[in-house]
């Protein structure tokens, strides 16, 4: 019952993330709705299920949006790892450390992917940082606020 | 206890099972990745290429040091053999031309002859003597002379069987009848001291220069005529003594001395 649940829940995210949320984008860059369901998935289900979900949910969204097959599974593998590291004895932490938590777990996302992406360009590390990766996972971070403020209470527990 | 730990590094807290599907996911995307041809992948494969080789680099270098290390502590062992084996092929050489030079000596000397090699030394301050490797069973006998080819050593005190006692010159107890080779001019050889003997009662307008050889004397009932024994390093005239005082150098270096000969029987004494 769980398996449907999620996988009608990552199916609706994907189709939101290639379809919806493009239009949303600023200066080029997209929230990561997909991202926000695998950390959410990371804390109810633990890092292994997370994983093995970003693996799956990673290639689809290579196949269905990126000519480089690899770097959206790769990224999304590493942040579900990270989730479910950070997020293991979440309600023994504080809001702020939950916070700061999550916050590194989209920045980790945003970095590795662009890193791959941008290999070929020639990129220094300032701009990798500033102009790909925080921007990204800021705009996440918001994605995340408002869908904590719309869903909800107790949610994410 | 875990929780204070977890707040410290929360990667403490992941299991292995964890870590497991990390290293499988991350193997699966990395397969997809390097599927693609394109221009991205071209330069991280470069960059792994470039990580493992210098990775390889690392590990050769360390496998090359201690390859080195081997070498050199098989050198260093080889080394110490050398220099002993060197050493031994020296002492051998040595020994080789001593031995050559006594044999020599041996064949064109009158005598009859025993060889004898040094075993031991006495130590004490008043008692000078060595110790042979012949004894009574090779004929030994008491009060033989003892010698080597530069001169005279001492005399035989003590004989046992295999081994016997030479009494040297440089000892305070030992007494030679002896002249100067040139003018004839007898004196009794005592020890003064140090590495110095002294030609006694020898009367003072006795004709003895500097530099005059020292040989026994046919006085001697014990040595033959005409044993080197020294030369004349030191002539002291005193207006209060009858006889002069000649120091004499013996002519034999005992401090480098391993063989020597004892004499069994003189056929006729040496030419003076």
């Amino acid at each position: 019952m769980k398996f449907i649940q999620y996988t009608v829940l990552f199916a609706a995210l994907l189709v939101l993330q290639i379809v919806v949320l493009p239009f949303f984008a600023i200066f080029n860059i997209v929230p990561d709705a997909v991202l926000i369901g695998l950390i959410y998935l990371a804390m109810r289900e633990g890092g292994v299920a997370a994983m093995f979900t970003a693996l799956a949910v990673g290639f689809l969204r290579d196949a269905f949006t990126s000519h480089f097959l690899g770097a959206y599974m790769l990224s999304y593998v590493v942040a579900a790892f990270l989730a479910g590291a950070l997020f293991k004895f979440r309600e023994k932490l504080s809001s702020q450390i939950q916070m700061a938590y999550l916050f590194a777990v989209l920045f980790s996302f945003q970095l590795v992917y662009f890193s791959l992406y941008m290999l070929d360009q020639k990129l220094n590390l300032a701009q990798l940082i500033f102009r790909f990766s925080l921007p990204g996972a800021v705009y996440t971070l918001v994605l995340v606020a408002i869908t904590h403020f719309l869903l909800p209470r107790g949610f994410w527990r | 206890m875990k929780e204070l730990r977890f707040t410290q590094n929360p990667f403490l807290a992941v299991t292995r099972r964890e870590y497991f599907t990390l290293l499988i996911s991350l193997a699966i995307s990395l397969v997809f990745l390097f599927s693609n041809q394109s221009a991205q992948v071209e330069r991280l494969r470069t960059l792994m290429l470039g990580a493992w080789g210098y990775g390889l680099k690392a590990v050769s270098w360390y496998q090359s040091m201690q390859e080195m290390q081997e070498e050199l502590s098989r050198l260093r062992a080889r080394t110490t053999r050398l220099l002993l084996e060197n050493s031994q092929l020296r002492e051998a050489a040595l020994e080789n031309a001593r031995l050559r030079a006594m044999l020599e000596f041996k064949q064109k000397s009158d005598f009859d002859l025993i060889s004898a090699r040094i075993i031991a030394r006495s130590a004490e301050y008043f008692v000078k003597t060595l110790t042979l490797d012949v004894g009574s069973d090779q004929g030994i006998r008491k009060n033989m002379p003892v010698i080597a080819p530069a001169g005279l050593v001492g005399k035989i005190l003590t004989v046992s069987g295999n081994t016997s006692e030479a009494q040297l010159i440089l000892d305070h107890n030992f007494r030679a009848a002896c002249k100067i080779q040139r003018s004839r001019i007898h004196g009794i050889l005592v020890y003064e001291g140090g590495r110095t003997c002294r030609l006694a009662q020898v009367p003072k307008n006795a004709d003895v220069k500097l530099g005059d050889v020292v040989v026994t004397s046919e006085i001697s009932g014990l040595f033959p005529t005409g044993i080197i024994v020294g030369v004349v390093k030191k002539i002291k005239r005193s207006d209060y003594s009858l006889f002069l005082q000649i120091d004499v150098e013996p002519a034999v270096d005992f401090d480098t001395l391993e063989e020597v000969f004892v004499i069994k029987s003189a056929s006729q004494p040496i030419a003076n």
